[in-house]
C-alpha cells in the first residue's frame, strides 16, 4: 500500500475516522487500534513478515526491560550485545547475506579457489532497515540511561510499527515518539492546527511525488536502461538528483502529515538540502533522522572529532561507508558512501565555503548539489561498470534525442518549470527564516491558503502520474 | 553536526479565539473535495480525456445495444475480445441465421469482463444463444493488471450503463487502486493534457457529434483490417518462426471461474452457450495443442460445445488474405477472413448446435431493417426491386436448376442463388440482356461459386460487373464450357 495510491487514501480515511470516533477513549484502545492498523498496512505487502516485525518488537521490548532491571553493568552490556546481535543479525541475514556470499565468491574466484558458496532466495522485507534501527535506538538509549524502559508492550509495538513511518522512516527516536504513545490522557485532544498542517503536508508531498518525482522517474528509468552518448544521459543524472530528493522528501512529508492526522508529531527528515552551502551543512539537512542516528549511535561512540585528525577521518569514513551499505547491499552504495565521506572531508576544507549573503549562497548550493549529483550515479546504478558507463556517456551530443525517453517536449518543459518554481519556493522559505510559514498560516492569508490548497489538489489530479497500474513505488522502499 | 531540533510546538490559539472543532476541519475538507469532484465530473462529462474519441467503438457498441433493445431482441450474443469483433461479422451472421445477432466484444478484455457484459445485456434482452470467444482467457489476474491490459479493461468498463452492475463488478474487474479511475476518464487519462494536448483539443471539438444515429443498424460490427499477410511477413515466418508460442499461453483460476460463471448464468436463464476460438494464421502460432489443453481446463468442466477453427485449420480456405499483417502475437482476421469465419460459425450453429433460433427474416420489419446491409443480398432477395438492387428471378426453375434468386446489387455484384439440392459446377454462365454505356447488349456472364459467403440453404454464385453495366433481364443459364474462366 503506497502513499501515492487511492488504496492508501481509503485506508487513511477509514483508519483516521475510526481512530477519532471509536478508539480515542483510552490509551490502550488507541494504541491497540494503531497497532492493528499498522500491521494491516504492512500485511498488504507480505503478511509473513509481520512475524519478523513482531519478533524484532519482542526482542527490543524484552531487551529494554532486562537492561532496565539489570543490577550489574556486565548484565546490562550482555543484554545490549544480545539485542545488537539479534537486530543486526536479522538485518544482515535478510539484507546482506547474498551480498556477502557473492563478494566472497568473487574473492575466491580472484584467488583461483574452489567451489563457490551458494546464495539463497531471500525476499527483502520492506522497511527492515528502518524498523530495526528504530528498535535499536530504543535499546541503546535505555542502556545509556537516557530513557526508561516502557512497561506497555502494546504502546511499544505500536511505536515500532507505526504505519506512517514504518517502511521508510523517519527513523524516530524513542525519546520523541514513544512518550506520545504513552500519553496517559484518556482522550487525545483534537488539535485543529496540527491536523490542518498535516493535511497540507500530505498534499504537498503528493504534489512532489506524483507530479514531479514520478515524471522524472520515467525519464531516468528509460535513460539509464538504454544510455545514449551525450546530453540525454547527463540530463538523466541531473534528473535523478532531483527525483531522489523529491521522492524521499515527499514520502517523509506524507509520513509526518499522516502521523499528525492521528495526533502524533514526527521529526523533520529534510530541511531544503539542495540549498546547503557545504557538505557538512548538506548532511544536517538530508535524511536527518538517519544522519543523526549514525551520529549519535556510531560516530560519537567511535570518538567523533574529539581525537586526532586521522581518527576523525577514519570515523567519518566508517560512518559513511556503513551509511552507504545501509541503503543497499552493493559495492556501489559503499562507493557512494565513501565519495560522500570524502566530499565532507575534502570539499568543505578545500573550498572553505561559508557564504553569508543569499546571492553567494545560491551558487554554492548549486555547486554542492552538482557534486552530490555526481555521487548519485553510483546510487542509481547496480554495478561499478554501469556507473562508469553512465559517466562515459555524459556529454552534450544527441540533443535531438532529449525527448526520446518517455517525456514529450511539453512534459519535459513542464517538468523543468515546476522544478524551478519549487526551487524558488524553497529559497523563499529559506530566506525568510521560517517567517514565511508563520505568515502563511495567519488570518490575513486565508485567500492565499485556499488558493494553495486547491492548486495542490487539482494539480495532483490533473498533472499527476497515477491510475495506469504502473509501479510508482517510493525509492526508499527498497531499503 | 548540529543538535537535532525538537519539533516546533503548535502555536496556541489567539486570545479570545475558541479552539476549532473537528467540524471546522471536516467542513473545509468537504469544500475542497466538492470542488475536486465538480471539476472531475465536469471534465468527465465533457469527455476531454477519452482516449479513442476519433473512433469510440466501445461507447458505440453499448449505445447501439441500448438503442437496438428498445424495440428488438438480440437472439445471438457474441462476447469476447477484439478477435471476436474482427472475426465475426454480426450483420452477415444475422442474415445467414435469419435472426438478430450482436457482437458485444471489447478490446483485450478478460473473460471476467465478458461475464459482466453478459449480465448487463441480460437486463435488457434474453438471447437464445451466447457465443463466448476464448481469447478473453489469457491467464491474467484482474487484480494485477497494468499498462494496456488495464487500459483495455477500463475502456470496456467505462461505457457500461448499469451503475449497480458496474459497482458489483468492481471487485472482480479491478484492484481497489483502480476503482476510481475506472469511473473517471479524467483520473485515468489526465496525462493526455501534457502528452497529447492535440487529442484533448480534438475531444473538446467532437463532443457534440460523437453519438450514434439511433436508427443506424450497428450490431457491434467493426472492420479493422482489410489487407492480408504480406510477403515480408511470410519471410519472417520462414526465418524467425511463429510469433505466438502456444506453450506459453495459460489460463488463470480467474478464467476458469468466470468461464464457469458464464455457463451457469446462461443455464439458469435457459440460454444455450458455446465457446469459439477465432483462428490466427496457421504459421503464426506454434504448439497450439498445448494452448488448447490449457483452454480445455476452463471449457471442458462446463460441458459446453467449443467451435475451434485453429486446430486442423483449412489452410486453403483461410489463406493469407484472411489475416492481419502483423508480427505481434495478437493477430486478427481481416474482413475477408471474418466473412469466411462468420458463415462457418453460422453453419455450426445451425447444423451442429441445432439451437432453436427464432426465424425473423420472414417478417417485413426484419427485412426492412436489414435490407441493403452486409449479407442481406447474399442471403435474401429484396421484397421489391428498387433502383439500387434489381431482382431478375425468384424461385424459378431454369432447366433442371432451382434458382432461388438472381439480382444485381448496388455495388454492381451479380448474384445467382442456386438451391443446395441442385448439384451445380463451380462456374455457371448467366445469359442476360442489358446495357453497357447505354448500348444494348446480350450475352453470357460467367458466375463463380462463392466460397466465402455460404448461406444455409443455397449456394451463392457471384460476379463483379463493370460499374457502367446494367442487367435488365436474365434469359438463361448454362454450365460453363470447358476452359471458360470468369475473366472471359
Amino acid at each position: 500500500m503506497l502513499f501515492n495510491t487511492f488504496t492508501f487514501g481509503y485506508f487513511l480515511v477509514a483508519s483516521a475516522t475510526l481512530y477519532w470516533t471509536l478508539f480515542n477513549r483510552r490509551r490502550h484502545l488507541r494504541n491497540a487500534f494503531l497497532l492493528v492498523a499498522s500491521y494491516l498496512f504492512y500485511a498488504c505487502w507480505d503478511w509473513r513478515f509481520l512475524f519478523l516485525i513482531a519478533a524484532v518488537t519482542l526482542t527490543d521490548f524484552l531487551a529494554g526491560r532486562l537492561i532496565g532491571q539489570a543490577s550489574s553493568q556486565r548484565a546490562r552490556r550482555a543484554t545490549l550485545v544480545a539485542a545488537l546481535v539479534l537486530n543486526l543479525g536479522t538485518l544482515g541475514f535478510f539484507k546482506y547475506y547474498n551480498f556477502f556470499i557473492d563478494s566472497a565468491n568473487a574473492l575466491l574466484g580472484l584467488l583461483g579457489l574452489g567451489p563457490s558458496l551458494h546464495t539463497l532466495h531471500i525476499i527483502l522485507p520492506v522497511g527492515i532497515s528502518f524498523f530495526t534501527f528504530q528498535g535499536l535506538g530504543y535499546v541503546i538509549d535505555i542502556y545509556r540511561r537516557q530513557l526508561q524502559p516502557t512497561r506497555d508492550p502494546v504502546a511499544f509495538a505500536a511505536f515500532i510499527a507505526f504505519f506512517p513511518q514504518l517502511v521508510a522512516g523517519p527513523i524516530e527516536r524513542a525519546r520523541n515518539l514513544l512518550p506520545q504513545f504513552l500519553d496517559p490522557a484518556p482522550r487525545k485532544p483534537f488539535d485543529y492546527d496540527l491536523m490542518r498542517r498535516g493535511l497540507l503536508l500530505i498534499a504537498w508531498g503528493c504534489y512532489k511525488k506524483v507530479i514531479l518525482a514520478d515524471r522524472l522517474a520515467i525519464y531516468v528509468d528509460n535513460a539509464y536502461a538504454n544510455p545514449v552518448d551525450g546530453l540525454p544521459t547527463l540530463i538523466a543524472s541531473l534528473f535523478f538528483c532531483f527525483q531522489l530528493y523529491l521522492d524521499f522528501s515527499a514520502y517523509s512529508q506524507i509520513a509526518v502529515g499522516t502521523a499528525r492526522l492521528f495526533g502524533f508529531r514526527l521529526s523533520t527528515n529534510f530541511r531544503r538540502p539542495y540549498l546547503a552551502t557545504s557538505f557538512r551543512n548538506f548532511w544536517q539537512r538530508w535524511h536527518i533522522s538517519l544522519s543523526s542516528w549514525f551520529r549519535d549511535y556510531l560516530y560519537l561512540p567511535l570518538g567523533g572529532n574529539r581525537r586526532s585528525t586521522a581518527r576523525t577521518i577514519l570515523n567519518t569514513l566508517i560512518v559513511f561507508i556503513l551509511s552507504g551499505l545501509w541503503h543497499g547491499a552493493s559495492w556501489n552504495f559503499a562507493i557512494w558512501g565513501i565519495l560522500n565521506g570524502l566530499a565532507l572531508l575534502l570539499f568543505d576544507r578545500l573550498l572553505k565555503l561559508n557564504p553569508k549573503s543569499l546571492a553567494a549562497k545560491i551558487p554554492t548550493a548549486i555547486l554542492v548539489t552538482l557534486v552530490w549529483g555526481v555521487t548519485l550515479v553510483f546510487f542509481r546504478t547496480g554495478t561499478l561498470a554501469d556507473a562508469l558507463g553512465i559517466f562515459a556517456n555524459w556529454g552534450f551530443g544527441n540533443a535531438d534525442r532529449l525527448f526520446s525517453f518517455g517525456l514529450c517536449n511539453l512534459e519535459f518543459i513542464f517538468t523543468w518549470l515546476i522544478m524551478l518554481i519549487l526551487w524558488v519556493a524553497e529559497i523563499t522559505v529559506e530566506a525568510s527564516h521560517g517567517k514565511a510559514k508563520t505568515l502563511f498560516y495567519s488570518r490575513s492569508m486565508t485567500p492565499l491558503r485556499w488558493f494553495v490548497y486547491l492548486f495542490l489538489v487539482l494539480s495532483v489530479i490533473y498533472f499527476g502520474i497515477y491510475g495506469n497500474g504502473s509501479d510508482n513505488s517510493f525509492i526508499y522502499f527498497q531499503f | 553536526m548540529k543538535k537535532r531540533k525538537a519539533p516546533a510546538p503548535t502555536p496556541a490559539p489567539a486570545p479570545g479565539t475558541a479552539p476549532r472543532s473537528p467540524w471546522h476541519l471536516i467542513a473545509r475538507l468537504a469544500v475542497i473535495i466538492l470542488v475536486v469532484i465538480a471539476s472531475v465530473v465536469f471534465t468527465d462529462r465533457k469527455g476531454y480525456f477519452l482516449s479513442d474519441q476519433a473512433n469510440p467503438h466501445h461507447e458505440h457498441r453499448w449505445e447501439a445495444f441500448y438503442n437496438f433493445t428498445e424495440h428488438d431482441t438480440v437472439d445471438v450474443l457474441v462476447l469476447g475480445t477484439s478477435h471476436a469483433f474482427c472475426g465475426i461479422n454480426p450483420k452477415n451472421l444475422s442474415a445467414c441465421l435469419g435472426c438478430n445477432c450482436m457482437v458485444m466484444a471489447f478490446n483485450a478484455t478478460t473473460i471476467a469482463d465478458s461475464y459482466y457484459v453478459l449480465r448487463e445485456t441480460l437486463t435488457r434482452t434474453t438471447p437464445s444463444l451466447v457465443v463466448v470467444e476464448t481469447y478473453g482467457m489469457q491467464g491474467l489476474d484482474n487484480h494485477h493488471l497494468s499498462g494496456s491490459a488495464l487500459s483495455n479493461q477500463y475502456r470496456s468498463f467505462y461505457p457500461r450503463r448499469n451503475l449497480a452492475l458496474k459497482l458489483a463488478s468492481l471487485h472482480d474487474l479491478f484492484a481497489p487502486e483502480n476503482y476510481l479511475p475506472a469511473f473517471s476518464s479524467t483520473l485515468r487519462n489526465h496525462t493526455m493534457l501534457l502528452s497529447s494536448p492535440d487529442e484533448v483539443a480534438f475531444n473538446s471539438y467532437v463532443q457534440s457529434t460523437k453519438h450514434l444515429d439511433p436508427n443506424r443498424l450497428y450490431l457491434g460490427r467493426f472492420v479493422r483490417f482489410t489487407s492480408g499477410i504480406s510477403d515480408s511477413l511470410m519471410h519472417i515466418y520462414d526465418s524467425c518462426g511463429a510469433p505466438l508460442d502456444g506453450a506459453y499461453q495459460y489460463v488463470s483460476p480467474q478464467d476458469i471461474a468466470f468461464a464457469s460463471r458464464i455457463v451457469d448464468l446462461c443455464q439458469q436463464k435457459g440460454i444455450a452457450v458455446m465457446f469459439t476460438t477465432v483462428p490466427v494464421y496457421y504459421r503464426h502460432v506454434t504448439h497450439y495443442p498445448d494452448w488448447k489443453r490449457h483452454l480445455a481446463e476452463a471449457i471442458a468442466p462446463t460441458n459446453t460445445p467449443w467451435f475451434d477453427l485453429q486446430e486442423n485449420m483449412d489452410t486453403t480456405l483461410f489463406n493469407r488474405d484472411c489475416f492481419e499483417n502483423t508480427t505481434d502475437e495478437n493477430q486478427h482476421m481481416t474482413y475477408t477472413g471474418s466473412i469466411i469465419y462468420t458463415y462457418l460459425l453460422a453453419h455450426y450453429i445451425a447444423d451442429s448446435l441445432k439451437v432453436p433460433l427464432p426465424y425473423r427474416a420472414g417478417s417485413h420489419r426484419w427485412q426492412a431493417m436489414f435490407d441493403g446491409h452486409e449479407g442481406f443480398y447474399e442471403n435474401y432477395n429484396p421484397a421489391v426491386s428498387s433502383d439500387s438492387a434489381i431482382v431478375f428471378m425468384r424461385d424459378t426453375m431454369v432447366g433442371s436448376v432451382h434458382v432461388v434468386g438472381c439480382l444485381q446489387t448496388p455495388k454492381d455484384m451479380l448474384y445467382l442463388k442456386v438451391d443446395k439440392a441442385t448439384p451445380c459446377p463451380d462456374t455457371l454462365i448467366v445469359f442476360v440482356e442489358g446495357s453497357v454505356l447505354d448500348e444494348t447488349i446480350m450475352g453470357g456472364i460467367p458466375v463463380v461459386r462463392n466460397h466465402a459467403y455460404r448461406p444455409l440453404h443455397h449456394d451463392l454464385y457471384s460476379m463483379h460487373l463493370k460499374p457502367d453495366a446494367r442487367v435488365r433481364r436474365v434469359v438463361g443459364l448454362s454450365e460453363a464450357p470447358r476452359g471458360c474462366s470468369p475473366q472471359d
